[in-house]
């Protein structure tokens, strides 16, 4: 092995790519004598092999990039919206805001509430009556629902939304109210792409107030939907609000052999600020047949204030409740699998 | 005359978006082939490129041109693929199936082959992804981007004779970690 030691320089620099034709073929030489160093330059051919059968997924990657553009698009039409004071401000002419007195701030908010509501007037003006004929952009929406893969994400609509409302009709029929590029009433049965649409959009944290978000989750229940799903794993790792993760997890949890929301419920216990989503994720797992000492750890490092309510769910749900006596990470899998 | 990375990544700091996505598109392939050494599979890769392009674009502002964009790009394709992978650990020890998507392959001389040639490649990657991570690094660098010495050592920071043995140590420890892993098989 020893003598091996300057072929082993050789080696470092042919996979480097610094070794000369000379040096090459000298090693080779050496090669078919030398298992050690041979099995070296085997492994170098096998990595340059794998790296040369890698041929970019040229259909993955204009989604990637169309995914990005939309979320790069929706932060900065967010940007915008949260710089529109200063802009003002800048326009008047006024100083910098700390500079500002009161008299012209005074003036300035004025002028601000006076511009929100000619907006807020001038979108309500083309609501339409609930019942009317869809327009050009209703088609629209429902053409990109249609078209939509199941398994694309949510933020990758070619429509931001934004005021939505979710209103139950007669006849069990779903009365949709959200802003695209204009306001739309639309009335569409449970099993109409759109509503899933709609649902999965104002699930997103930050495209409708609470109260639609709350009743997104309550109506997303009755909607077996890839994309309805996917938004409530997005709402229970992002969502601000605690009463909005909470609803999607126990939406979620009704299904208990899926492994996207086995993680989610798995990564609520471990990092999730509210005590009772962390308990809803303990009775999930437990009830999932988790193993108790994979739960422990987990409750174990919960902070200390959160950490006593969490032990005694865990003990209470694994010790004679459902999930007794745990299954252990194989049987777990094996449930899982068809 | 083609925009340089510097112009487009301006532009796009200025708000031109179609400046960013063709940004995108020139180094959507790179850093694809770099995520994939890193993740192993198609959707790993994939995530890991949406991660990094994301990330970049919202630390466009701070790409003051010293370095080659396209060297920052990669530092921070890096960055997502530990990520990535850290998110992948975690996933396997709480007893989740890791699924490896199914790959498209160059076509063989026949199934057989092309079967047996899969299931090399993969334990190859599978190992890659168990050695030292900058060791694991230093070779996804060299082997799926085809990098030279010194800009390995420019996107890890640290100097050539160090990057040149991570090289040559990260292949000792793939072997050792591929002879482990033919042990362990059943």
């Amino acid at each position: 092995m020893k003598d091996c030691d300057r072929w082993h320089q050789s080696i470092a620099r042919r996979l480097a790519g610094e070794a000369g034709a000379a040096e090459l073929a000298s090693l080779a030489e050496h090669c078919l004598s030398c298992p050690d160093c041979r099995s070296l330059c085997a492994i170098d051919e096998d990595l340059r092999g794998a790296s040369a059968a890698v041929q970019p997924d040229a259909a993955g990657l204009a989604e990637v990039r169309r995914a990005v553009m939309r979320q790069a698009r929706s932060e900065a039409q967010r940007d915008a919206g949260a710089a529109w004071l200063p802009r003002l401000l800048s326009s008047a002419g006024s100083a910098p805001p700390r500079a500002i007195s009161p008299r012209a701030l005074a003036a300035v908010i004025t002028a601000a509430a006076a511009l929100v509501a000619a907006g807020f007037l001038l979108g309500r003006g083309g609501v339409q009556p609930p019942g009317a004929a869809p327009d050009a952009v209703a088609r629209e929406v429902g053409r990109a629902a249609l078209a939509g893969d199941a398994r694309r994400d949510p933020l990758d609509s070619p429509f931001i939304y934004s005021n939505v409302r979710l209103e139950d009709g007669t006849g069990g029929r779903l009365h949709l109210g959200f802003d695209v590029s204009a306001h739309l009433e639309l009335d569409r049965s449970a099993g109409d792409p759109v509503v899933a649409e709609v649902v999965a959009q104002a699930l997103l944290a930050g495209t409708s107030p609470v109260g639609s978000r709350l009743k997104a989750v309550a109506v997303a229940a009755r909607l077996p939907d890839p994309r309805v799903r996917g938004a409530l794993l997005r709402a229970l790792r992002d969502d601000p609000s605690p009463a909005v993760r909470l609803g999607a997890l126990a939406v979620l949890a009704r299904d208990r052999g899926d492994p996207a929301v086995a993680a989610a419920a798995f990564r609520a216990l471990a990092g999730e600020p509210s005590v009772e989503v962390r308990l809803l994720a303990i009775d999930y797992l437990a009830g999932s047949g988790v193993e108790r000492e994979t739960l422990r750890q987990a409750v174990d490092s919960a902070a200390g204030a959160m950490r006593g309510a969490l032990q005694a769910r865990l003990l209470a749900r694994t010790s004679g409740g459902f999930g007794a006596g745990g299954q252990s990470g194989a049987a777990f899998e094996r449930r899982r699998q068809p | 005359m083609p925009a340089t990375d510097k112009e487009l990544a301006a532009a796009a700091v200025g708000g031109k978006l179609a400046a960013y996505d063709s940004l995108m598109q020139r180094y959507e392939g790179l850093a694809y082939k770099l995520a994939f050494g890193l993740a192993g599979n198609r959707d790993g890769a994939l995530d890991i490129v949406q991660a990094a392009f994301l990330q970049a674009y919202r630390n466009l502002a701070r790409f003051r041109g010293e370095s080659a964009w396209k060297t920052w790009l990669l530092r921070i394709v890096l960055n997502e693929g530990r990520d990535w992978r850290r998110a992948q650990r975690r996933r396997h020890e709480r007893h989740l199936p890791l699924e490896l998507a199914a790959e498209p392959e160059a076509p063989g001389p026949g199934p057989e082959e092309t079967v047996l040639r899969r299931e090399k490649r993969d334990r190859l990657l599978r190992s890659l992804r168990g050695i030292n991570r900058r060791h694991s690094l230093a070779l996804a660098l060299r082997y799926f981007e085809g990098l030279r010495v010194p800009e390995i050592a420019e996107i890890l920071g640290c100097n050539e004779t160090t990057a040149r043995n991570m090289l040559f140590r990260g292949l000792r420890r793939l072997r050792a970690e591929l002879a482990e892993k033919v042990e362990a098989a059943p």
